[in-house]
């Protein structure tokens, strides 16, 4: 890489000043970053002598980079003016006939090149399906001897989704054509098409489920008509029975990536295939028309997403139930902290629900669909509760909270949840009503201004303050605009019944209302909060002013009419609806912020077999008298001693390679023995001198290992290369372990942020103007620590604990730089204040491009906060999932290809490539659905009325609308300001909480507390999704489990006969009786408890009976665990 | 009174008869199809007889209402393992349970006289000999590789890992079920290896048939899933009020055999409440009495337990548990057994099996299929064990003694389960899968699965003569042999 390469990239592009020097910046250190590894790297010293992950900038470079092919060039200019999936056909055919081969290439390679490449376009080169996914492209024979091309599909093919990999088969064709092959013609040597039923209804049953249910007339359309062979590798060990032994079909066992390609791809999404092909004006693939195409799993969406909600995992609450009064109130709009599939909710709720929910805690909402992770804005609507006394309350802030936490009785009104409405942009959702908010109204106030010349000035100061309820109510008579929300209750969920109870009070007047203790309910349903004393019920000031003047100034007639229209006739204040609908959410994963480790936790990737015991230590295995490793075949000629390092350790010497034929055992310098025509593997089992290196290393580093030096029990990658020892030590010495590609990564759940203030990150002023921050969001130079500042395209805040874990990485490779590669340090870094400023990449699973970013501050959180466009350059969005965090320096220093698994998907979750810029209009069109509006316009809350689809709304702001222009770069404004990101606990209670018992015992109390939940039901969806299935299972698996051997870990499918393992050692059952009652006597406990159906008792019941026929009557009762009272 | 009966009627007078009114009675209840037939034959025999009244004794011997006392209806539970079970546990239960296969199947083929050439799979070994050798053992482990297939067998005292190059044997070794027992003949191979040169199954020997001394009738039922939507229950009750009918071959029926799945039971599949007309198993099994109660009081009823009835799923399974419902286990006429069992019925042996362990054959081995239950029938009785899999789908619990052996030989081998009604013989084995009296469910059109069911299979004690009711309105529904 070139500084110029960066620069260039930025050139041309309009963005403000200060952002041509932030990229700027970030490119020069990179770069610098990248010269510091590549001369440590270039010692030697290490088992690669170079950098290893290569830099790519957009998707042309990673294209050209991850397939080392040079047409980044090309692609560029071809993606500027085609679309993603045309330029794939274009390039593929040129890459088919040869444009970028070597002469000498066959015509096998490069229409395999060119369906790979083509694929990696389509995908935009981040996911690893087109290395992995597709196993092999060949050229066949027909029965009639002619030519055709099949590709073979392997299992990371699903990594590229089921559209992307379905355009794979046109690719394919496309290069078929242009090379002129004949078409595959299927059935001709076995039935084929047979086959294809048989496999993926086998895979659907035995294996795994796919999106779409399809017809078996739609497979036998589609095999029988497919141009190209669709084959796979196998997935499963599950075999077909009848369509076994076929000519062209090697396995007989199933092909998942293939079988996923034909369900999920070309019939699931047909309809999306027609398009293109039309698009494109690709011919022989009209026969996809005749499909009668795909039934989604789980009927229609709207269904599916009630369903969901419906499905309770145990031991993760509830919190709302889809559309009942009392649940999460739907609130449009969008904070700092929120967008991007992140929801906000009051952080009050957080505190009165015991930290059931935390900052990053997934959640699964019903309403615009799929997953959000929860964020806390306090400009939003408080929950009402009612007291253990009687009263009822509307919390007023987090203080209040605290304050009657305990005296809470019920949870009446949770209050608002905060969703943008780029996430049913996002989710092609359709808009539901707005309820009436303070937004709505100071939109209808805003248009009135406009139309009332006279007391303009007069309304105009409403605007930004809250009316006092006198104000409101001269407001309203005097403009004729409704009450304003604040004063609002649920007259909308009352029924005018309810409405003439409530017109009979024992005392009224205008500062004092009584009311008997029947109408409590009604007073509850409207959230109008009140006192009790002495069975007597009592509103007073504010409340019983709005009821004096909605109620009593003007007796209502009650009429058919709903109860909202008759009291704005008799009393002249327009009343609007204040609830709209209520948002479903249940808890899904709690948030995440913790080390990356291996199972179990790894120092250094050395083999020590099974020599270093149950920890793998290698200190205990280096007391061996000879030990052997099955490692890479690096030998010092000069010592004659085996060498991790490319130059020797001992002597200093360039090392050599060996192979060694497996079958005549001779030590060969090429890859292949010519006498046994053989392939030579490049590893072997030899004695490694591991006591005399451990004490080198240890001198080397001036550290100590201490017991257990944990290494692994063998090595995965193909060629056996281990890690220098001295990384190990250096590791084990900072408290540090490492990932399988050699990385020391912390994980950390994903979370947008737009804006932050300096007191919420913990930086300094002055150490943010260091880093570029001059001014806040309404152009005010930084002076203090609450000013609202916006947050740059690739900065991030990371929690504590990562900064912490982060600053000895840093130590880590300071001192591998000094001792190890004996270059300078590069950090110097002591504390988490002084890794401010300094590069990460954040990578995430699947994929295999990490994005630079950098840390300007710390959170009290378990997220990682960075921009939407940051999150998305990672094709991530906010729905609870966690990514890595890793030092630039030590993805560049010791991350290695050569150590990951050549097996299929071994290359997912490896910073392959790294993308040192992240321009928001390369970004995922998710991205680009962000709203960045500072208002909801009034014609967007009128428009919610029509539930029309989000897709059709015009007048909200987002990034699409702005990009290529400069301001797609900042002013990315927020409806609802927030105080604070975080609440009193950065932690939910599901991460401390231990055992599923403590959280199913949570689950019931939240029921019990909040109003909008059923406890019953949700007992009963625990049972039977959780407590059946768990004793049921390990019933069932009890009377056909495995055998493990205690010593040796040895699996038997039965017992042998012999009644111990081969090692000599005891074997013991995997399945016990304890395992199987774990959860009985709580499923019965529960079945007597709660109002469950008839079916579900009987069946805990029948459960119970069986278990007594299985293992005879429990002589002991023990008491187990699940016991408690 | 139907039209008809007052045709008969008629005719008779016409034909200068008197009809006592008990005969009436009876003529009520006769088949109106048949009805013309008798009437017409009584009257041809009694103008010979000159006799010109029609009374009861008349239609009784005629009909063969007349209890025939000659009938014998002797039941013997020759085996089931209801008293047996919850004997072993975990490690110490399963090693109890493939000793005692090994040992029940090896001594049962030490009556061929290769076996006198055993040798244990740790002595093969050491065995230097010209001559083959043979080995025995439980199938462990199966390998197929291009055109090689490797087996590996197992005794008490180790593995012995064998190849085969012949290609017909191959076929046969990939027909062998995991975990059966297997002898195999075996020389030394050029490479220190073992070559299998045959394959030697337990399999029935040649035998003769017992047969009962009176021609009463059996009558074969399985998978009836009562309590389901799905239940024929119209279909059956018909069949059981046959069986109070003067059909001539209905008043022979002595015995009633119910192989399993009684009822749909609960929690069975995923939401089966959605599926079920009694929600729970006692108001299932409550229906299930009432039905039966209608079966004439001198027919014996056999009920065995399958994987939808109540107790357990592993095999052996008990009888369905009185808790339940205690008037079937109270009913003179009805006998609860678990599965397998293995009765006599006046002399006659009847291997009684659900038939759970088909699941996994079908799926593992070549050439079986559902729709052909008394194949893969044939290969349980080849391997001498009714559930040989150990770790597939079927459950089987960790007794001291393995129940599911095929010790006795029996006459008739009655399976369900499949849900396909069909008929075969095997070494003088009636094979009888006795289909269902449940309609297709969604489930099984789902995975293509076509029942044939409400056909009732009736088997003829003294010559073996099979007979069947079809209450299938359905003409492709009939029953394959």
């Amino acid at each position: 890489m070139s500084e110029n390469d960066a620069i260039s990239r930025i050139s041309g592009i309009n963005m403000p000043n200060y952002y041509l020097d932030y990229y700027t910046n970030l490119s020069t250190d990179t770069y610098s970053i990248f010269q510091h590894a590549a001369k440590a790297k270039s010692s030697l010293v290490d088992s690669s002598g170079i950098i290893e992950p290569k830099i790519a900038f957009d998707l042309a470079d990673r294209v050209a980079k991850m397939h080392e092919i040079d047409i980044a060039d090309p692609l560029r200019d071809l993606l500027k003016i085609n679309g993603k999936e045309l330029s794939a056909l274009i390039l593929s055919k040129e890459i088919a006939l040869g444009k970028y081969s070597l002469p000498d290439a066959t015509l096998e390679e490069k229409l395999d090149l060119a369906v790979r490449v083509g694929l990696a376009i389509v995908t935009e080169g981040v996911t690893i399906a087109p290395l992995q996914g597709i196993s092999e492209v060949k050229i066949k024979k027909n029965k009639d001897g002619t030519d055709y091309l099949s590709v073979s599909i392997a299992g990371p093919m699903r990594s590229a989704g089921g559209t992307e990999s379905a355009v794979t088969m046109l690719i394919a064709d496309h290069v078929r054509k242009a090379a002129g092959l004949s078409k595959y013609q299927a059935n001709s040597f076995d039935d084929e098409t047979g086959r294809f039923v048989e496999e993926l209804r086998i895979y659907e049953r035995e294996a795994s489920s796919f999106q779409f249910h399809i017809l078996d007339e739609d497979i036998e359309h589609v095999i029988s008509n497919l141009p190209v062979e669709l084959d796979g590798v196998d997935t499963d060990p599950y075999e077909v029975v009848n369509h076994k032994s076929m000519a062209r079909i090697k396995t007989d066992r199933v092909r998942g990536g293939a079988l996923r390609v034909l369900n999920d791809g070309l019939i699931g999404r047909s309809k999306k295939l027609l398009k293109r092909i039309e698009l494109y004006n690709l011919d022989g693939w009209e026969w996809l028309n005749d499909l009668k195409g795909a039934v989604q799993t789980g009927d229609n969406q709207e269904d599916a997403a009630a369903k969901r909600m419906r499905e309770v995992i145990t031991g993760r609450s509830v919190l709302s139930m889809p559309n009942k009064l009392g649940g999460f109130r739907l609130r449009y709009g969008r904070a700092c902290n929120t967008g991007f599939a992140a929801v906000g909710i009051h952080p009050v709720i957080a505190e009165i629900l015991d930290h059931t929910v935390a900052v990053g805690t997934q959640i699964k909402i019903d309403i615009p669909g799929k997953g959000a992770t929860v964020a806390f804005v306090d400009s939003i609507d408080t929950p009402t509760v009612r007291l253990n006394n009687g009263d009822v309350v509307k919390i007023r802030d987090v203080k209040h909270a605290l304050e009657i936490k305990n005296e809470i009785e019920k949870i009446l009104h949770l209050g608002d949840i905060l969703i943008s409405f780029g996430d049913f942009l996002e989710n092609n959702a359709q808009l539901v009503p707005s309820g009436y908010v303070e937004e709505f109204w100071i939109e209808e106030l805003k248009q009135k201004t406009q139309n009332i010349k006279s007391d303009s000035e007069y309304l105009k100061q409403f605007l930004s303050k809250i009316p006092s309820v006198d104000e409101a109510i001269k407001i309203s008579y005097d403009f004729k605009i409704p009450l304003h929300p604040h004063y609002l209750y649920f007259w909308d969920k009352i029924s005018s019944e309810d409405l003439s109870i409530l017109l009979e009070p024992t005392n009224v007047n205008e500062k004092l209302i009584e009311y008997p203790i029947k109408v409590k309910k009604i007073l509850e349903n409207l959230g109008t909060p009140h006192k009790i004393d002495n069975q007597k019920i009592i509103l007073e000031s504010q409340e019983a002013k709005i009821f004096f003047n909605l109620l009593f100034r003007e007796k209502p007639t009650i009429n058919d009419f709903s109860v909202p229209l008759i009291i704005s006739k008799s009393s002249g204040i327009k009343i609007k609806n204040k609830f709209s609908t209520s948002v479903g959410v249940r808890i899904g994963r709690p948030e995440k912020a913790a080390a990356r480790q291996m199972k179990p936790p790894t120092h250094v990737l050395f083999p020590v077999s099974d020599k270093g015991g149950p920890t793998r230590d290698l200190l205990k295995a280096s007391r061996n008298e000879h030990f052997f490793a099955n490692i890479y075949n690096r030998i010092c000629d000069q010592c004659n001693e085996p060498s991790i390092g490319i130059k020797c350790s001992n002597c200093g010497v360039k090392t050599t390679i060996t192979y060694r034929c497996t079958n005549c055992r001779d030590v060969l310098n090429e890859p292949f023995c010519e006498k046994c025509k053989r392939k030579a593997p490049a590893h072997s089992h030899k004695e490694f001198p591991l006591k005399t290196r451990l004490l080198l290393a240890q001198e080397k580093m001036g550290l100590r290992a201490k017991e257990p030096f944990k290494g692994v029990k063998e090595l995965i990658n193909q060629d056996k290369i281990a890690e220098p020892l001295e990384k190990g030590l250096t590791r084990q010495n900072f408290g540090l372990t490492t990932f399988k590609d050699g990385t020391v990564r912390f994980d950390a759940t994903n979370s947008p942020l737009t804006q932050f203030k300096p007191s919420w990150i913990g930086t300094s002023i002055e150490k943010l103007k260091q880093l570029g921050y001059y001014h806040d969001i309404d152009g005010n130079p930084l002076e203090n620590l609450d000013q609202i500042i916006e947050l740059r395209m690739q900065d991030v805040i990371i929690p504590y604990e990562s900064g912490k874990y982060l600053v000895s990485t840093c130590k880590y490779i300071d001192a591998l730089l000094q001792k190890f590669y004996g270059t300078s340090a590069f950090y110097n870094v002591n504390n988490s204040k002084e890794l401010i400023g300094h590069l990460i990449i954040g990578l995430a699973p699947h994929t295999s491009v990490g994005i630079v970013g950098r840390i300007i501050g710390y959170t009290e959180t378990h997220v990682c906060f960075a921009t939407p466009n940051w999150h998305s350059a990672k094709r991530r969005d906010a729905d609870g999932d966690a990514d890595s965090i890793m030092l630039l320096m030590d993805s560049l220093l010791n991350f290695s290809r050569q150590f990951l698994s050549d097996r299929i998907g071994g290359l997912m979750d490896a910073p392959l490539l790294v993308q040192p810029l992240v321009l928001p209009h390369e970004s995922q069109p998710q991205a680009h659905n962000l709203e960045v509006t500072k208002f909801l316009p009034l014609e967007f809350f009128e428009s919610t009325f029509n539930e029309i689809k989000a897709s059709d709304i015009n007048s909200v702001d987002i990034i699409k609308s702005r990009l290529e222009t400069e301001r797609q770069f900042y002013d990315y404004f927020f409806t609802h300001p927030t105080s604070s990101l975080t609440t009193s606990k950065s932690r939910s209670a599901y991460s401390t909480l231990g055992s599923m018992l403590d959280k199913f015992d949570m689950q019931v109390k939240n029921a019990d507390l909040i109003d909008a939940v059923n406890t019953s039901e949700i007992v009963s969806n625990v049972i039977s999704t959780h407590l059946v299935p768990d004793i049921m299972g390990n019933l069932r698996a009890y009377a056909r489990q495995n055998f493990r051997c205690t010593a040796c870990g040895k699996s038997y499918r039965r017992m042998p006969l012999i009644q111990t393992c081969i090692c000599g050692h005891k074997l013991i059952a995997t399945i016990t009786r304890g395992s199987v009652e774990k959860y009985l006597k709580l499923a019965k406990r529960l079945v007597e408890k709660y109002d469950v159906s008839e079916y579900q008792r009987g069946r805990i019941h029948a459960l119970s009976d069986e278990i007594e026929l299985v293992f005879g009557k429990n002589k002991g009762d023990q008491s187990l665990l699940t016991d408690y009272a | 009174m139907k039209k008809e009966l007052s045709f008969a009627l008629n005719y008779a007078l016409n034909k200068g008869f008197q009809i006592h009114p008990d005969a009436f009675k009876i003529l009520e209840n006769v088949d109106v199809k048949k009805l013309e037939k008798i009437i017409k034959e009584i009257v041809r025999e009694k103008t010979k007889q000159k006799l010109f009244q029609i009374n009861q004794d008349d239609l009784e011997t005629y009909l063969g209402i007349k209890e025939d006392l000659t009938l014998q209806s002797e039941i013997k539970i020759i085996s089931e393992p209801s008293s047996k079970i919850t004997s072993g546990e975990g490690v110490k239960g399963y090693n109890a349970l493939f000793s005692s296969r090994f040992n029940k199947l090896k001594r049962i083929i030490s009556d061929r006289p290769e076996s006198k050439m055993l040798k244990s799979a740790a002595s093969v070994k050491t065995a230097k000999s010209e001559e083959d050798i043979y080995v025995c053992g439980l199938l462990t482990t199966r390998n197929i590789e291009r055109n090689i297939t490797k087996l590996i067998l197992e005794d008490p005292s180790g593995t012995f890992e064998g190849i085969i190059f012949d290609n017909e044997l191959q076929k046969t070794a990939n027909t062998l079920l995991m975990d059966q027992f297997v002898m195999a003949r075996i020389s030394t191979g050029k490479n220190s290896g073992y070559i299998i040169k045959d394959l030697i199954l337990p399999d029935i020997p040649d035998q003769a048939k017992n047969k009962s001394e009176s021609e009463a009738y059996a009558v074969f039922l399985s998978d009836l899933h009562i309590g389901s939507k799905y239940f024929m229950e119209e279909e059956f009750s018909e069949f059981v009020s046959w069986l109070s009918s003067p059909d001539p071959v209905a008043r022979k029926i002595r015995f009633v055999l119910i192989g399993g799945d009684v009822v749909d039971g609960v929690g069975i599949y995923p939401n089966q409440d959605k599926e079920l007309v009694c929600q729970t198993i006692q108001e299932q099994l409550k229906k299930a009495e009432d039905l039966i109660d209608k079966i004439p009081k001198n027919v014996k009823i056999i009920i065995m337990p399958g994987n939808h009835d109540p107790g357990r799923r592993a095999l052996p399974q008990p009888a369905i548990p009185k808790k339940y419902n205690s008037g079937l286990w109270e009913r003179e006429n009805v006998v609860m057994v678990g599965n397998p069992a293995l009765v006599s019925l006046n002399g006659v042996k009847i291997m009684m099996f659900h038939g759970q362990s088909i699941d996994d054959i079908v799926k593992t081995t070549p050439g079986l299929s559902y729709d052909k239950p008394t194949n893969v029938m044939r290969h349980l009785l080849r391997a001498r064990h009714l559930s040989p899999i150990y770790g597939s789908q079927t459950p089987i619990a960790p007794e001291m003694e393995d129940l599911l052996v095929i010790e006795d030989i029996p006459d008739i081998f009655h399976v369900g389960h499949v849900h396909r009604a069909e008929l075969d013989m095997y070494k003088g084995i009636l094979l009888v899968n006795s289909g269902s009296w449940q309609k297709q469910t969604p489930f099984q059109a789902s995975v293509g699965m076509t029942p044939n069911p409400g056909i009732a299979i009736m088997v003829n004690l003294k010559t073996f003569q099979v007979f069947h009711e079809n209450y299938s309105s359905n003409s492709n529904n009939i029953l394959q042999s």
